[in-house]
């Protein structure tokens, strides 16, 4: 196994924030060559008028899970190394929400944020400030919460443990979900620039 | 690049992805490692032998009553053994094994990051091993939440009880959560 490398201890602690430095300017690089600095490209992706969101998001997931898949099937990764965040139903439920409140409101989500900020956007600017915002209120406020946050809690789960199929079953899923999901986007797409064409007339 | 070559490409890329995925179905399991999740109660088998699952309170009590019927094993990285551990327990790897496997004891007990345990580090343990192998339940995070750190808010529980609670987190170095311990905090730091 040669993965993943700072478990099996090919560097240390302060050269692993070096490493996720890298990967941060490269995501977001890649974030701003996308379109996704721009909060209304990211806005209209709650009212069905641009999908890039979804598109780049589901490319994103199938990508991993197809690399991850054949890495560790070839015996590269160490999946039992890789770390699964644990599943708290109630508590991930509500911080979804109020992340996807966040996101239609600010029209950004952290990631794209500090994309945003990066390239001088002002609303960027704001989001940013609102997320240190959310994150002092957290702190300050988490020792009544933690009690809420560890509530329901299913233990590291993964999807192919819960329905008990395959890993590869639930990939190959997975891939036609993304496909029919892509297909579906750009017929979204299409209809509500039309109607949004239609009433700006 | 053209719109009809990024159709193309596009359209290469999917192909590429269902190909891909659709391979995964016969490749089956990507884990070149199968994992148990140990997060009930539930016994299991690996290698033929009956495999028990301990709460980590269950084996708070036996170190306070420092029985010596058991071996307690880590199966964690060094490192992350280095930096906390379960008293008494040993670290173990493929290197000593052979040497602590001679001195068995009734009982085996084994620890790992969560609830994920890895059966290829657990088989080399239970091979040949007549002792009752147990796995801790939720690993040592159970151990950190349920013995070293248990939340006592919301809970309605009697003082006997909480007393137990106390003693015993309290022994391992550890401090149950409290209300009370959240307005103190809050307090202080008013006061400041």
């Amino acid at each position: 196994m040669n993965a993943p490398f700072y478990k099996l201890g090919y560097f240390g602690f302060d050269f692993s924030l070096v490493i996720a430095f890298v990967i941060g300017v490269g995501f977001g690089f890649f974030l701003e060559q996308g379109g996704l600095g721009s909060s209304r490209k990211l806005a209209a992706q709650f009212y069905f008028r641009d999908m890039t969101v979804f598109k780049v998001m589901f490319t994103a997931i199938i990508t991993a899970m197809i690399g991850l898949f054949w890495l560790s099937w070839i015996g590269f990764v160490d999946m039992s190394l890789v770390y699964v965040n644990p599943t708290y139903i109630l508590p991930q439920l509500v911080g979804g929400l109020l992340f996807g409140a966040g996101f239609v409101i600010g029209g950004l989500c952290p990631g794209t944020c500090l994309v945003s900020s990066a390239t001088g956007r002002i609303d960027g600017l704001f989001t940013l400030f609102g997320i240190f915002f959310g994150i002092f209120l957290f702190a300050e406020g988490y020792t009544y919460l933690s009690g809420f946050l560890y509530s329901t809690s299913l233990g590291q789960l993964t999807i192919p443990q819960l329905i008990n199929l395959p890993h590869g079953l639930i990939l190959f899923l997975v891939v036609l979900l993304a496909i029919a999901g892509f297909v579906g986007a750009e017929k979204i797409e299409k209809k509500f620039q039309k109607s949004n064409e239609g009433s700006q007339q | 690049m053209t719109d009809s070559k990024n159709v193309r490409l596009i359209k290469t890329l999917v192909l590429i992805a269902i190909v891909f995925s659709f391979l995964a179905v016969i490749a089956g399991n990507p884990y070149t490692v199968s994992i148990v999740p140990v997060d009930t109660d539930e016994e299991f088998e690996i290698e033929g032998n009956v495999v028990k699952v301990i709460a980590a309170g269950d084996l708070a009590a036996r170190l306070i009553a420092k029985r010596n019927d058991f071996n307690l094993f880590d199966i964690r990285s060094d490192s992350d053994f280095k930096e906390y551990h379960i008293p008494h327990s040993i670290n173990i790897s493929s290197e000593n094994f052979t040497q602590i496997k001679q001195d068995e004891a009734s009982i085996i007990i084994i620890y790992d990051e969560g609830n994920r345990y890895v059966i290829g580090k657990i088989k080399p343990l239970v091979k040949d091993v007549k002792a009752d192998v147990y796995l801790l339940k939720g690993g040592i995070r159970g151990w950190m939440n349920e013995v070293l750190f248990p939340d006592l808010r919301n809970t309605k529980l009697s003082k006997d009880e909480t007393d137990k609670i106390y003693k015993t987190s309290s022994f391992f170095g550890g401090k149950p959560v409290t209300d009370k311990e959240r307005k103190r905090k809050k307090y202080s730091r008013e006061g400041c």
